[in-house]
């Protein structure tokens, strides 16, 4: 996989953990994609997304929802933090569609869409994933979306997003 | 008050011819591009006491640079690794090391072979800008290059401002009009906006041409204080003012949609800070080479930095006649990054500084006095007013 060996050069001397993509696994001869490269920070997000509940990160001090993962909070700077089972619902905020491929795994995908959702908890909560059962010519703004989860390998499981009709 | 207002000068300026493989290593291009602009100050390598940079592991350290010109001492050393913003954060770094005499004369440069070598519109890009999280969030969905990213915000810009694909073409066609004009640029062939609508749409809503140049090459300047360059070979081209900035929750590029709002060009967070320390207003720019990596970068920055008012930036291109070199606003005068080269704003420093020493050949805009040149990572940004 192209990215495999520039990621190996540029993270090998900063972290310790595995590649996990390049694990060999039951599913890999149909799924080529990259999976998520995961931390010890963000290990119970994709164990959430397994069970089939979308966690997003919260202080516990504050209550403040934040996404991406970062150990702090921006808002009153605690370290304290769980992830706390959101509904799941959010509106479209920003999509674009990928035509030209430049990644070989995609091929077969292309166009695809790949959608912004701000989630009905917090305004500036926004995830990004790829849309189903939703023709790339069909988004909205503002178009509500629920998420759905789908199991692409025994290891990981990733969120997803199809329009609420 | 302290200021860095007119202390500090532009002496100097130099670069390599703009390829798509330069045959050699980027440090032999940081080198060509150097000696240049040394020669063009009139000095000589041993006279150069500081040394600067922007790049993205792409690039050679700087001290070996600083080998091959035959330093004699490095006062002043920076590498920054804040993508496009760099150059410009560089550039006013050592300006005020200058200004309180940490360094006399600095040489500030961007050599990459970008083109040849890591291309940031491939897949292998992601891991390199956006690190962690594009390893663990952005390659699994496909969310790959900064084209897709920055593909967002301009959508957001859409969405909110009903901002148009012709209105987007017209920031690529004025400036390949430029770049034909531009014996250094390397994309020179005619665009028309029949041409634009019909090329491939590589992310909607972006098509090739409004996507940046891969580019091998150089460029670099010679600062130095304003009063030492009025003692040099060429007109000192002073800096007016520098800021840089960004809003709350930045990121790397791959952190497109986290912004308060997207379609706003972190230059809304500090174009005052610019326009203060210089004494102008926007309506004093003679010029401005706005940072490209993409036509829409160009459009909401001029929203950025007070050219019309949010969301009118796409009228304000509309048909290309208020950005053309004999407009109101000349915008790119160089093609800039989609038709010229990609060198993250360091080129367009180089044109700047033409443009204000009445250098520009056929490019030349009228009277230049005072010229904008901006760096921009999407979520932080920086930004020079220079003048004659």
């Amino acid at each position: 996989m192209v990215a495999t060996d520039h990621v190996k050069n540029w993270l090998g001397w900063r972290f310790e953990f595995e590649l996990e993509s390049t694990k060999e696994c039951d599913n890999m001869e149909t799924y080529t994609k990259p999976l998520p490269i995961t931390t010890p920070e963000t290990k119970e997000f994709w164990e959430g997304c397994k069970r089939g509940e979308l966690l997003i990160q919260r202080c516990k001090d504050c209550g403040t929802y934040r996404f991406f993962p970062i150990p702090m909070c921006y808002n009153c700077n605690s370290f304290n933090s769980e992830w706390a089972k959101v509904s799941g619902k959010g509106k479209i905020h920003s999509w674009v569609v990928v035509t030209h491929n430049i990644h070989p795994a995609f091929a077969n995908d292309i166009p695809y869409a790949v959608v912004s959702v701000q989630l009905d908890e917090q305004e500036n909560v926004r995830l990004l994933g790829n849309i189903v059962d939703c023709r790339p010519e069909e988004i909205k703004p503002n178009m509500p979306v629920e998420v759905f989860f789908d199991k692409v390998t025994d290891e990981f499981t990733l969120p997803k997003w199809k329009p609420i009709r | 008050m302290k200021t860095l207002k007119d202390k500090v000068a532009i002496a100097g300026i130099g670069w390599t011819p703009f390829t798509k493989n330069s045959g050699v290593t980027d440090l032999r291009l940081a080198l060509e591009a150097c000696k240049m602009a040394i020669e063009d100050a009139g000095l000589k390598g041993k006279d150069i006491d500081g040394i600067g940079s922007a790049h993205g592991n792409d690039s050679c350290p700087p001290y070996w640079v600083a080998n091959g010109l035959g330093m004699s001492k490095i006062s002043f050393n920076l590498d920054n690794l804040s993508g496009g913003a760099g150059p410009m954060v560089v550039v006013q770094l050592a300006a005020a090391a200058i200004e309180t005499g940490l360094a006399k004369n600095v040489v500030i440069y961007r050599a990459v072979n970008g083109r040849s070598k890591a291309r940031l519109g491939q897949a292998d890009s992601l891991a390199q800008i956006d690190g962690q999280n594009g390893i663990e969030f952005l390659a699994p969905i496909g969310l790959i290059s900064p084209a897709h990213q920055m593909a967002l915000r301009c959508r957001r810009h859409m969405i909110k401002y009903g901002t148009t694909h012709e209105q987007l073409g017209a920031v690529a066609i004025n400036q390949r009009k430029n770049a034909i004009i531009n014996d250094r640029a390397m994309l020179r062939k005619p665009m028309n906006i029949d041409d634009y609508m019909n090329s491939r749409m590589i992310v909607d809503p972006f098509r090739l041409p409004d996507m940046c140049l891969e580019s091998d090459g150089a460029c670099a300047v010679v600062l130095t204080s304003a009063e030492n360059a009025r003692n040099l070979r060429q007109k000192p081209v002073y800096i007016m003012a520098a800021a840089m900035g960004g809003g709350p929750l930045p990121g790397p590029m791959g952190w497109a949609n986290q912004a308060p709002e997207p379609a706003d060009a972190a230059a809304n967070y500090f174009a005052d800070r610019l326009y203060s320390m210089a004494g102008i207003t926007p309506k004093d720019i003679d010029f401005a080479e706005i940072y490209d990596c993409f036509t829409f970068a160009v459009i909401y920055q001029i929203e950025g930095y007070g050219f019309c008012k949010k969301g009118e930036g796409g009228p304000f291109v509309e048909g290309g006649t208020r950005i053309a070199i004999g407009g109101e606003l000349p915008v790119n005068t160089h093609g800039g990054q989609l038709s010229e080269g990609y060198f993250w704003a360091m080129n367009h420093l180089v044109e700047a500084t033409q443009q204000l020493r009445h250098q520009a050949g056929e490019r030349q805009v009228k009277n230049a006095e005072i010229g904008l040149v901006t760096g921009h990572t999407a979520a932080v940004a920086s930004a020079v007013i220079l003048h004659n």
